[in-house]
């Protein structure tokens, strides 16, 4: 299926509480209590559901250990890793649409892709712990957008729930530039959220290893290698593959990466002769590629 | 080896979410992730 269509079906299913615009309120039910893997604003007007890295630093600020969240995305992760960045996330979604803008394009340090485990056990877990406050929560560019905004708008229509609320605040200015400063690197790089700073990605990266859901390449039946003679290093260097992949990283060399988010798109716009192909391993056994699906013809 | 590590997470994990939601997380993280998100959407 379309990645598109199944990131906006995401979307709609995630936040679809209408009800609360004409009301400017927000749901408060039972669903609340379920924990989406994704980054979705727990405030967010339209959200059904919490945010798991609002509900853990929740959970490390009353000092209690978090076993349903933690269980929860540890089963997202064994199945399929870092896939709901790919397919499900908004705010992931929302950094393609914006990478679309016409602006000059640039590649950040290899490095960088490091600061998220700084961000996770640094600012979700150390400085909530420390200060007894939700300070990703405070300044996180999604909850800005999803929720932040809205609020505004909310406590310009005189919501009762926005009552008290103060947008005029040195913290909400910090908010929104974070917010600005993020947009402006989104139309600059490739998703730079999630590959320095998501915490949640982060955490469900790291299932990458060994979660059901694997990628395998069939290195030695790209006709794109095949046609110039190539060997392995050669295909490493092509890069063919690697100018789809939303999170930069250099296909096929990192596709078992932390940063992989399974987007598939190596495997849907990968060789311009489209039989290098990865195969979606099930049975991972040997995690070995169990050869070419389909027998593709070169295109001249 | 690496479906016997998966299968050790996946228990893990389910035990995790089940004895979570018995502990009361689940509705731990309904009501009180409301005066969370609020103060810190709002700058409260």
């Amino acid at each position: 299926m379309n990645r598109r269509i199944v990131q906006l079906i995401a979307f709609l299913s995630t936040n679809s509480f209408f009800a609360s615009i004409p009301r400017a309120s927000f749901y408060q039910g039972n669903l609340k209590g379920v924990c989406v893997p994704v980054l979705n604003c727990y405030a967010c007007p339209l959200a059904w559901g919490s945010c798991p890295i609002g509900a853990l630093q929740h959970f490390v600020i009353v000092r209690a250990i978090p076993f349903y969240l933690l269980g929860v995305l540890g089963l997202v992760g064994v199945f399929v890793g870092r896939w709901p960045c790919g397919w499900l996330c908004p705010f992931g979604w929302f950094q393609e649409i914006v990478y679309k803008l016409k602006l000059p394009k640039f590649s950040a340090p290899d490095w960088l892709r490091h600061l998220k485990f700084v961000v996770l056990f640094g600012v979700v877990g150390f400085i909530a712990w420390w200060t007894w406050e939700p300070w990703f929560c405070k300044i996180c560019p999604a909850g800005t957008l999803g929720a932040g905004l809205p609020w505004l708008w909310w406590s310009a229509r005189g919501s009762e729930y926005a009552a008290g609320m103060d947008f005029g605040t040195w913290m909400f200015g910090l908010k929104i530039g974070v917010l600005a400063g993020l947009i402006l690197l989104m139309g600059m790089m490739k998703r730079p959220f999630c590959r320095f700073i998501c915490p949640l990605g982060a955490l469900l990266g790291l299932a990458n290893k060994v979660s059901l859901l694997q990628l395998n390449v069939d290195i030695d039946s790209c006709a794109v290698a095949y046609a110039k003679g190539a060997d392995y290093d050669n295909c490493a260097t092509c890069g063919h593959c690697s100018r789809f992949c939303p999170m930069d990283l250099k296909v096929p060399e990192q596709i078992d990466s932390i940063d992989c988010i399974r987007c598939m798109n190596c495997t849907s716009y990968g060789s311009p002769y489209w039989s290098m192909r990865f195969k979606r391993v099930h049975n991972w056994g040997s995690g070995r590629n169990r050869g070419i699906e389909e027998d593709m013809t070169p295109v001249p | 080896m690496r479906k016997l590590i998966f299968t050790v997470l996946l228990i893990i994990f389910a035990l995790a979410v089940w004895y979570g939601v018995a502990a009361g997380d689940f509705l731990e993280t309904l009501s009180n992730g409301v005066t969370i998100c609020l103060t810190c959407i709002g700058v409260a």
